[in-house]
């Protein structure tokens, strides 16, 4: 944005949408392939994915699924997996409400894909953090790694927003109902032993990242040539339909959009502005006027009880 | 209550319809606001369009939708979509096809969640004109009150505290400068709420102005609703000993119909209650 203007006139030379090379260029999206295991990097500013940025991915994701390898690994990017749908580009833009409109169904799209890819198991590894609608898309994979040091961010009220990308499926479905309560109305910041020991994610990966690579490659390679393979597919797939039957994933998704409707567009009794305030604030990087009150009362009451809630807990 | 216009979206892929159909449609207007809109060639591009603007995606208030497009059930997906994929069961969507022999009337109605089925030769100036007055009336009363089972599900939630009243209250009376035309107040036991000094100002002037000009009885409680000629309307809920004055005070582009001035009246009954029950928290 900030270079909008002065490289107007620069012409545009677009790599592949899975792009395989080895060169030096710019490039958020690329793909590499090892032992019968596809990684997908997908490095964007910050984590934070725009629209263009998700269709983008949608695509890259879509010729990763086709490629000959039995298990494809999520990488993320370096300092965040995701951070979920992008504010800045959406406090640019002309139409906040449209652009956050576009974006959300745009990262929707992309966790879709990832939840109903049949022919191959799933991995997100989450080397950064990962935060709001990117800490519930990278749930959206069979199996989350995550490095021991990362820390995620699985909520969506500080925003003002209900939140979207198949939260409503997927977190349920892996933490349970009350923890998922839990973790959404009470904006915290989430350890990984604390995220390993509710289910938020299977496995913790190392901190060093030549350690963290190794092991990500070692167990992503076991489970490409695991005799259960087949097994496993087979009973993601039918994971998936039982899922589906009990309610389509089109409902999940339904459902948020109308809660998301009113943070966009409510124009029968008014229209949501805790959003539109909060997103302002926080892409002009104004400091809240007080201490939100949750964080206020823990610190007020009980500080002890306020640093239990940041520790792993014990389980 | 703060529409500026109503979108109405048109799928067909045949340009003349879309033309001759935009053409007829210029000049209707419902509750005194012209419509606006849209149109798609496809049920792929309507979608595209829904995904990408949220005032179709969000706002839609009738979409009359061809069948026979790039398959010859087009339309009919179409409309499911709509209905399931989105989730919005409240715009007002209409079949209209050129070919009933491939989507007949009964089949089409009994299988999908629509609001009307004509064939294109029915579909005159005058029947338009109908069809766009009734369906954005039925819209905005329906729209009203799933807004306002949402409003009383989120106060009753809020249970006895003031703070998540509030909380659930700020979609109303929280306005930001996009909607700087359409202010609007929420006003409880004298207290105006979400309002700066000027803000606050606006509405002591009003209210006073108010106080002495006859308003239509809502209860025999002294509930009225009043409306003055610069479109600025209150609902006003009196004290009683179960609860609290309170008062939605606001200003719209249109007059709205009994049935939602009535369900208006509900929500601010139930704030008045719901605030009366309620207290601060330490």
């Amino acid at each position: 944005m900030v270079l909008r203007d002065a490289l107007g006139d620069v012409p545009e030379s677009l790599i592949d949408p899975l792009y395989m090379g080895d060169g030096e260029t710019f490039k958020e999206i690329w793909y590499e392939e090892k032992n019968q295991v596809g990684y997908l990097h997908f490095d964007f500013h910050n984590g934070a994915m725009d629209t263009e940025q998700c269709r983008r991915l949608l695509d890259a994701y879509r010729l990763a699924v086709q490629r000959p390898c039995k298990v494809l690994v999520l990488m993320g990017g370096t300092d965040f997996w995701s951070n979920g749908v992008h504010l800045n580009i959406i406090e640019a833009s002309d139409n906040p409400p449209n652009e956050s409109w576009r974006n959300i169904n745009a990262i929707d799209d992309v966790v879709r894909e990832i939840i109903t890819t049949e022919n191959k198991l799933t991995i997100s590894s989450v080397w950064g953090g990962a935060g709001a609608g990117g800490a519930m898309a990278l749930l959206a994979a069979d199996k989350v790694w995550a490095r021991e040091g990362a820390i995620f961010n699985p909520h969506y009220k500080t925003m003002g927003l209900y939140g979207s990308e198949y939260w409503t499926y997927l977190l349920p479905k892996r933490v349970g109902p009350v923890k998922a309560l839990e973790l959404t109305e009470t904006p915290l910041p989430l350890g990984m032993k604390k995220a390993k020991a509710i289910g938020y994610i299977d496995e913790i990966l190392p901190d060093a990242f030549a350690e963290y690579m190794a092991q990500l490659r070692q167990k992503a390679e076991a489970l490409a040539t695991s005799p259960d393979y087949e097994r496993l597919l087979d009973g993601k797939r039918e994971h998936r339909q039982r899922d589906e039957k009990a309610r389509p994933l089109s409902a999940y998704r339904a459902a948020e959009l109308q809660h998301m409707k009113m943070n966009f567009a409510g124009k029968f009794y008014g229209g949501e502005v805790n959003y539109h305030e909060a997103r302002y604030n926080f892409v002009h990087k104004i400091r809240p006027k007080e201490t939100a009150a949750y964080l206020a009362k823990h610190m007020r009451l009980d500080m002890a009880r306020f640093n239990e809630l940041r520790q792993p807990l014990a389980y | 209550m703060f529409f500026k216009n109503w979108p109405v979206l048109l799928v067909d892929d045949e340009p003349d319809v879309l033309t001759i159909s935009r053409l007829a449609m210029k000049h209707f207007d419902v509750y005194g606001l012209p419509l606006k809109i849209y149109t798609a060639a496809s049920k792929a591009e309507a979608i595209d369009l829904m995904n990408d603007n949220v005032e179709v995606g969000c706002s839609l208030a009738v979409a009359f939708l061809d069948v026979v497009m790039e398959t010859d059930t087009a339309g009919l997906e179409l409309c499911d979509y709509i209905r399931n994929d989105m989730g919005n069961k409240l715009t007002q969507i209409f079949i209209r096809t050129g070919q009933p022999g491939l989507a007949p009337e009964r089949e089409v109605i009994d299988k999908y969640d629509i609001n009307g089925y004509f064939s294109k030769v029915e579909a005159t100036e005058d029947k338009l004109y109908s069809l766009v007055k009734s369906s954005v009336r039925q819209y905005l009363s329906y729209g009203m009150a799933l807004a306002t089972i949402d409003l009383s599900n989120n106060l009753m939630a809020a249970g006895a505290s003031r703070r998540k009243i509030l909380y659930a209250l700020s979609p109303v009376g929280i306005i930001s400068p996009e909607q700087a035309d359409t202010p609007r107040w929420l006003i409880v036991d004298d207290q105006i709420l979400f309002s700066d000094e000027v803000d606050a100002d606006e509405a002591v002037r009003l209210l006073e102005q108010f106080r002495n000009q006859d308003g239509i009885p809502l209860d025999p409680a002294g509930d009225r609703y009043v409306r003055n000629e610069d479109g600025y309307q209150l609902i006003q809920v009196a004290r009683t000993p179960a609860r609290s004055e309170a008062m939605f005070l606001f200003k719209s582009p249109f007059s709205p119909p009994d049935i939602v001035i009535n369900l208006m009246h509900s929500f601010v009954k139930q704030l008045g209650i719901a605030w009366h029950h309620s207290k601060e928290e330490d």
